[in-house]
């Protein structure tokens, strides 16, 4: 139900320093970068007004919006790049096919321009599409603070259903792709939703072999966060069967019953997805 | 009255038929009419106003010192209001009025029935100052029993959710059910299965809704309605005004499927909230009350049996159905009667079942998409267990002319000989397997009395119909103007339609389908009134008999002398009054060819057997709606029943949350409709069937195409991949679920 906006209180930084600075007071604040989940949730009555603040973060965009490669070829993702920055980049298209697929069944073209990838990892939803195919490619969040900042494995920030490693403090300053290794035919993404477009998975993966001993495999929407099945990626690694592989995978992943669909489904589409992976990547 | 001849029927089936119209009636269009408008492409009239955006829908009204209406519901789904606290709620500012639902005495005893149940009102002098304050309202609830599921709501011990002993209201069951038994004994080959179908809601893009201004001693209401007038009749008595106080205008309406007869309960709050602030107020719902408390399809538990002989002829028919349409009734599934058998061999019982979920609301072609779900797998079922083609089946029952000339159209158009002859038998490209489906469908939507329209011709050449029915997106304006040009030798673009007001001629509200039916005779008819006056005057300046006069390809001549042509507009120079106005009443329908339409729609979809995800990829729709008067908007009918139909099929489902007794999908974000990328390539097939039931012949449409999409979708999966699917939504998890039984009982 709509409130009454203007009793919000809603602090607006010119800057990175300044929201940082503003961050360090101590104050609980909720950032807002596209505003794609926390207009829902405030539309939904999940956010109430009473004690929050919110934080927009629109005027950091000089600073933080871009996507680049740099010297070293890692791909930098800026905090505020939207989905449409990521999908329609040369770069992006060019290494990181998977990216571009996630971020195109993302919801609608609205929702891709505005929202951004930082903040669906922020957002920490396990249905999240890009967060599947971030992980395959091994991404690291730069995380700052007003006195230094840190860089942490994607696959190692989320904690527990809507929970991560970032501190009141903190924001997620950059999302850091190493250079591409996968060949386009050794990379898979998946998205099985509730139809064609605009809808939230009931299954998504990703996958990828480099063929050296290097597989990577990310699920969403099959446990209370998206995560990387590292035993089932060694047991890849080294050889294992279909079967032998979803014997373990089955030990990494905890899908429910719930409003999309039920767990049963989500198990035997994982298995079906990870046998169609197996199948179409180097063993 | 005079007797006369006229033709009707269509190609294939065709008969003579007397009919005696009064004499101030114009001439019946029969099967041998040339027509130089009716039955061709017209795009809409309003098209270009709707997607420049300057059509104004109800929503979009604004009046100057307007207040913004916001209802307080019920959060729990059975409680009693033990007490109201409204004080802090009315000195928030801008708070305006505040009303309640119900009788103010009755709390402490007053039970709420359903989350979303209506307590009372609020305006304010903004949309969110509105709803703070229905936030800031104290309310003391005693939480009481309730239940939302059907099956649950039918053990002995379910709480009761109306009144009475047991939340079940059986119908007088219609037939013997042991002689239906006997005969089905008898048969030498029956099937019997259960079949579920979803609570589906009706989610017209703009949410029921009005702006209501008071005016002198009435008031002005614009209304997002599908009846103009119930609207104006529901206001008028609960507010003790005559009918003439209240003057309701809903010149564009995003929508209705059935839940928008009558003011409502927002209707009447709003109308309250306006009179107690003396300014006008606006009160749309939300997306949410949407979904919760205006209307649903009910869903449906329905047993069916049917047998057969050994030459395929049926011969028996058994249903007894069950649905919940939550504190309302009208869940019925009438199984609808495509085939004919006698009294002794059909049986059929229906139940409406109380739970504490919103009421039902009549949803496009009420009972039917559910009940020819069921009847229409089931024949499905029988012809694979008589080892029938199902078409061929469906024909050798099916004594419909109609239909089994639609039947041969649509098998011909999807091609039917293509499909896999053996369920689940077709080539398939990995994991995704093709099949075909059919089935069909009937309405019965004639229109009748009580519609008047005035017909207006300017001495200067302009024509202006006057209807007071509402166009709710079916293409009615577009009607009003190719019939009155039709008549009148002119294009649709030379009428102007004035419509959808009640201070214009007596017309229907917008259901069964009987809005064009019923309006297009008075309209025919005060065009051809209209057009006599013109004659008249021009019969005395050109020293002819009006008889003489024809009207035709913008022009007004008399055949027999070339000479006397004039251009129509300045034919119109003639008359003697600044304006002449045609005026008349739609008389009652005599024989016709049918009483009722007929269709079928054919079905391909791709089964995508790892993850049990259903394309459709094509439907064929043939629907026959006595005359067609616009093929364009008739084509697009039928394609929007088939999107809608398919929707129901594969994705829409009110989701209940069985212990809290709520609704958890409440929203477009989880309660899902098809989109574009689901939508199958459609080729919607019109049959014209000249029915002759009056000087028109048109049937309605609005309702027929969306009845059989499931049942061929269903039919369809079942020869993809040769499991069956008894519960709607088919979504992907059910598929796989029956895939893994058919699996497992292969390997038991």
């Amino acid at each position: 139900m709509r409130t009454n906006l203007a009793d919000y209180e809603c602090l607006t930084p010119g800057s990175v320093r300044e929201a940082l600075e503003q961050r360090a007071t101590g104050r609980k604040l909720i950032p807002i970068a596209g505003g794609t989940d926390v207009m829902v949730w405030m539309n939904d009555g999940h956010l109430g007004k009473v004690g929050k603040v919110y934080q927009s973060l629109h005027a950091l965009a000089g600073e933080w919006r871009y996507v680049k490669t740099d010297t070293e070829g890692n791909l930098r993702i800026g905090a505020l790049a939207t989905y449409s920055d990521v999908r329609h980049h040369e770069d992006v298209k060019k290494n990181y096919p998977m990216l571009v697929h996630s971020a195109q069944v993302t919801g609608a073209i609205q929702i891709q321009n505005r929202g951004t990838l930082a903040g669906n990892i922020a957002n920490g939803s396990p249905a999240a599409d890009t967060v599947p195919a971030l992980m395959v490619y091994d991404a690291k969040l730069r995380l700052v603070n007003a006195s230094g900042e840190r860089v942490v494995e994607l696959s190692e920030f989320f904690t527990g259903y809507r929970a991560n490693v970032l501190k009141e403090e903190e924001l997620i300053s950059e999302i850091i792709l190493p250079k591409p290794r996968f060949a386009a035919d050794q990379q898979y993404y998946r998205k099985v939703g509730t139809r064609e477009a605009q809808a939230i998975s009931k299954v998504v993966f990703a996958g990828a072999n480099d063929g050296k001993g290097n597989v990577r495999m990310a699920w969403g929407s099959v446990a209370p966060i998206t995560l990387r099945s590292k035993k089932t990626e060694d047991a890849v690694a080294a050889g294992a069967a279909a079967d032998d592989a979803w014997a373990i995978l089955q030990t990494e992943i905890t899908p429910i019953d719930d409003i999309r669909s039920t767990r049963d489904y989500r198990l035997k589409v994982s298995q079906r997805i990870l046998a169609d992976f197996l199948g179409k990547v180097h063993q | 009255m005079t007797e006369k001849t006229v033709r009707v029927g269509f190609s294939g089936d065709s008969k003579e038929l007397k009919i005696n119209p009064p004499d101030t009636s114009p001439p019946a269009w029969d099967l041998d009419s040339k027509l130089a408008v009716v039955g061709t492409n017209v795009p809409r009239v309003d098209g270009p106003d709707k997607v420049t955006g300057r059509a104004k829908y109800t929503y979009d009204i604004n009046l100057p010192g307007m207040l913004y209406g916001r209802i307080l519901r019920s959060p729990h789904a059975a409680a009693i209001v033990k007490s109201v606290d409204t004080a802090a709620a009315m000195k928030m500012p801008g708070v305006k009025a505040l009303v309640f639902a119900f009788d103010e005495s009755k709390i402490g005893e007053k039970k709420l029935r359903y989350a979303g149940d209506e307590i009372l009102a609020i305006a304010a002098d903004s949309p969110e100052r509105a709803d703070d304050a229905v936030r800031a309202v104290k309310i003391e609830y005693d939480p009481q029993p309730f239940v939302v599921d059907l099956d649950d709501a039918m053990k002995a011990d379910a709480p009761i959710v109306n009144d009475g002993k047991s939340n079940v209201r059986g119908k007088n069951p219609r037939g013997d059910a042991a002689a239906v038994d006997a005969k089905l004994a008898g048969s030498s080959k029956k099937i019997e299965a259960t079949f579920r179908t979803q609570v589906q809601t009706h989610s017209a893009l703009e949410t029921h809704g009005l702006v209501v201004a008071p005016d002198g001693d009435g008031i002005k209401v614009w209304a997002s309605t599908q009846g103009v007038f119930s609207v104006r009749d529901g206001l008028s008595s609960n507010l003790g005004l005559k009918a003439e106080q209240v003057r309701v205008i809903s010149t564009f309406v995003g929508g209705g499927f059935g839940a928008k007869f009558g003011p409502g309960v927002e209707g009447v709050l709003c109308t309250k909230l306006a009179r107690q602030a003396n300014a006008p107020v606006k009160l749309m719902l939300t997306r949410k009350e949407e979904h919760l408390a205006v209307g649903n399809r009910p869903n449906s538990l329905q047993k069916v049996k049917l047998g057969a002989d050994s030459t395929g002829k049926l011969t028996a028919i058994s249903a007894t159905t069950f649905g919940t349409g939550g504190v309302g009734g009208g869940a019925g599934c009438t199984i609808p009667a495509i085939y004919n058998l006698n009294r002794d061999a059909t049986y059929k019982a229906e139940s409406d079942v109380f739970t504490n979920a919103g009421s039902s609301a009549a949803m496009r072609a009420p009972g039917h998409p559910q009940g020819i779900f069921a009847m229409e797998q089931s024949m499905d079922m029988l012809a694979y267990e008589l080892g029938l083609d199902p078409l061929e089946f469906r024909m050798l029952n099916d004594d419909n002319p109609v239909r089994r000339a639609q039947f041969n159209l649509g098998a011909k158009e999807i091609g039917w000989p293509n499909r896999p002859k053996v369920a689940g038998g077709g080539k398939a490209d990995g994991p995704l397997k093709r099949g075909m489906g059919v089935a069909g469908t009937l309405w019965y939507a004639g229109g009748g009395k009580d519609a008047k329209a005035d017909v207006e011709i300017g001495k200067g050449g302009e024509v202006t119909v006057y209807q007071g029915a509402q166009d709710i997106g079916t293409g009615f304006k577009t009607v009003l103007a190719i019939l009155v040009a039709e008549e009148l030798g002119l294009k649709p673009e030379d009428i102007t339609v004035r419509a959808a007001d009640s201070r214009f001629p007596y017309g229907p509200g917008s259901g069964g389908s009987t809005t064009t039916p019923t309006v297009a005779p008075a309209v025919h008819a005060a065009a051809y009134a209209a057009k006599r006056k013109l004659f008249e005057a021009l019969a005395t300046t050109w020293q002819v008999k009006p008889d003489d006069i024809s009207a035709k390809d913008g022009k007004v001549f008399v055949a027999s002398d070339p000479s006397k042509s004039l251009p129509f507009k300045k034919a119109c120079a003639a008359l003697t009054a600044d304006k002449v106005t045609g005026s008349a009443d739609r008389e009652a329908n005599y024989d016709g060819y049918r009483g009722n339409t007929a269709g079928c729609q054919f079905a391909e979809v791709e089964v995508d057997t790892e993850t049990g995800v259903v394309r459709v990829l094509r439907v064929v729709a043939v629907q026959d709606a006595g005359r067609i008067i616009n093929k364009l908007c008739s084509e697009s009918q039928i394609s929007g029943g088939v999107i809608q139909g398919l929707s129901y099929a594969l994705f829409e489902d009110r989701i209940m949350d069985k212990s809290a007794g709520k609704m958890v999908n409440a929203n477009f974000m989880e309660y899902k409709i098809a989109g574009p990328k689901d939508c199958p390539e459609i080729k919607s097939i019109v049959l014209d069937v000249a029915n002759g039931r009056n000087s028109v012949g048109a049937m309605g449409l609005g309702e027929a195409p969306v009845i059989p999409t499931a049942a061929a979708i269903a039919n369809a999966i079942y020869n993809a991949i040769g499991v069956r699917i008894f519960e709607l939504p088919m979504t992907p998890d059910k598929i796989i679920a029956a895939l893994a039984r058919k699996e497992g009982a292969k390997t038991a």
